[in-house]
């Protein structure tokens, strides 16, 4: 299984460490409000778990360590791309990086080097 | 005892040519109404069904089996049996599990072929021991039975262990001599025809499609064999729990994974006990066909493929060889992968939903099939009185928002911590 991180490009799914599905944002600290436990819940806990394409956190531990959101099927294990974790919940986020199509430079390069 | 698998029905079926026998259970049309449906024809669906036929009296019962009878994880897992569990809220169960194997073959009137040959949780540390000596004193509090061993005892009970190993030394292990292996094929058919001979449905090739609540009651199920009513509904279908869950507009705490197992070619017996590498997640046992029968954890990554990837059989192979370095000459035979229902405790649920009429099981990690006789147990009860067992009290669905959760790794209360 490859995943197109979006910093390094196209790497081996051992260099990553899975870190469970992304499906819905942290909620806010809150600072001294009360916290919101049903949010918190939901974050933490409850998951849709389809048997579809999902999103999951994966960390690259061994590359460039960054957090990031990949596109997978539960099905297949096709992996359609991956996005910045940071930039997940955005509301403007950038296009996703992908194995097909709109590969980023670094994926290219990666595979040129093989 | 006619249609019992003994020694005079197997002579005289001997002698006119094995032309007796019969299907070991029927293959019944849905009826229109029943008093309790279970989804879910594995293990732990068939055993509630048993249960609630032999404990509780219901009998007008229907267990749903999209596939076969067993086809699912009661078929494709590594079949340790134990109950060395740390908290109290799993070792009570697990061993109410593990004296209900000990009668199970009889009671059932079938061999399962439980071996109770022992298991050894080998440890290479000061602070493993201890953590270790805590965990068989509770077991031993709570009913179970437990063994300290030293270093000679592992080399005395399991003399193919590295425990010389530089860089992981043996320091001992904990042993639980009543705990061992069975038949997991055999556990699934010897529930199944037991239930069926009490007069429930089991009805295969039956996908639940829809589960209809009325004012927040379940009032049935819709199949892709028409809709089927009934007022209570027992979740029992371990890796599909969400896709199911959310037909009754549920989203639970749980995630999918994907747990690989492996065999060997068989061999001469060389692995008496179950024995478990205390330095990485890896557990081995050789069954009564002389194949090696071990794994690991999880790939990692949620998935539904029953199949696993190449780096995680690589990381399997280094831990078996690093355990047990005779391994290393052994030929593999196959691999295989289950959809593991994963909680955030590493703890499973046994639980009334918030929908009135709809129980759920689920919530198994890779701890399922010991469980089993004990989940039928429990489930069955939960689902004829309305209330628990004191065996799955701290059970609970709601456990992760209030923080009653049963941490047996003491890894906290996340997915992906499991």
């Amino acid at each position: 299984m490859l995943i197109p991180c979006p910093h390094c490009g196209l790497r081996p799914s051992e260099e990553f460490v899975p870190k469970g599905l992304a499906e819905a944002p942290r909620p806010a600290l809150g600072g001294r409000a009360k916290p919101d436990g049903p949010a918190w819940q939901n974050y933490l806990h409850l998951r849709d778990n389809v048997a579809d394409h999902n999103h999951e956190y994966f960390h690259h531990a061994l590359g460039c360590r960054s957090w990031i959101v990949v596109h997978r099927h539960t099905l297949t294990h096709e992996v359609t791309g991956a996005t910045m974790a940071a930039d997940f919940w955005k509301a403007d986020k950038p296009a996703t990086t992908g194995t097909q199509d709109a590969k980023s430079p670094a994926a290219e390069t990666a595979e040129d080097g093989q | 005892m006619a249609d019992q698998y003994g020694f005079w029905r197997l002579l005289a079926e001997g002698l006119r040519g094995h032309t007796g026998w019969k299907p070991a259970w029927r293959d019944p049309e849905p009826k229109a109404e029943y008093d309790v449906i279970i989804i879910g024809g594995g293990g732990h669906g068939l055993a509630t069904a048993y249960y609630l036929a032999k404990n509780h009296g219901i009998t007008n019962v229907a267990v749903l089996e999209k596939g076969y009878l067993g086809g699912g994880n009661v078929g494709r897992n590594t079949t340790i049996v134990r109950s060395n569990y740390l908290h109290t809220g799993n070792v009570l169960f697990y061993e109410k599990s593990l004296q209900l194997w000990e009668g199970l073959s009889n009671d059932l009137g079938y061999n399962v072929m439980f071996s109770p040959r022992s298991i050894i949780n080998v440890f290479h540390s000061d602070s493993a021991r201890d953590a270790d000596t805590r965990r068989g004193n509770q077991m031993i509090l709570h009913g179970a039975d437990a063994v300290l061993l030293d270093r000679e005892g592992i080399r005395r009970e399991a003399p193919l262990v590295d425990v010389d190993n530089p860089r992981f030394p043996v320091y001992g292990g904990l042993k639980q001599t009543r705990a061992g292996s069975a038949r997991h094929d055999a556990v699934a058919w010897g529930f199944a025809r037991g239930a069926d001979r009490r007069g429930v449905d089991l009805i295969q090739n039956c996908e639940v499609t829809g589960i209809d609540v009325r004012n927040g009651q379940v009032v049935g199920v819709q199949t892709n064999r028409g809709p089927i009513r009934a007022k209570k509904v027992g979740m029992a279908v371990a890796g599909n729990t969400s896709r199911v869950g959310k037909l009754a507009g549920l989203r639970l705490p749980i995630e999918s994974h994907v747990l690989q197992a492996f065999v060997s070619e068989g061999l001469k017996p060389m692995l008496h006990n179950v024995i478990t590498f205390g330095a990485g997640h890896f557990y081995i046992s050789q069954s009564d066909k002389g194949g090696l029968v071990f794994g690991a954890s999880l790939d990692g990554y949620n998935s539904y493929a029953q199949r696993g990837n190449l780096p995680r059989v690589e990381h399997v192979m280094e831990a078996a060889v690093s355990f047990v370095p005779a391994v290393s000459k052994v030929r593999m035979l196959r691999s295989w992968g289950g959809v593991m229902d994963m909680s955030p405790d590493g703890s499973p649920i046994i639980d009334k939903t918030p929908i009135e009429g709809l129980y759920l099981n689920a919530g198994w990690c890779y701890g399922g099939f010991k469980a089993t006789p004990g989940s039928g147990w429990c489930f069955s009860h939960l689902i004829a009185n309305d209330s628990p067992t004191h065996h799955i009290e701290q059970m609970r669905l709601d456990r992760f928002e209030t923080g009653y959760v049963i941490d047996e790794l003491g890894a906290g209360a996340q997915h992906n911590l499991h």
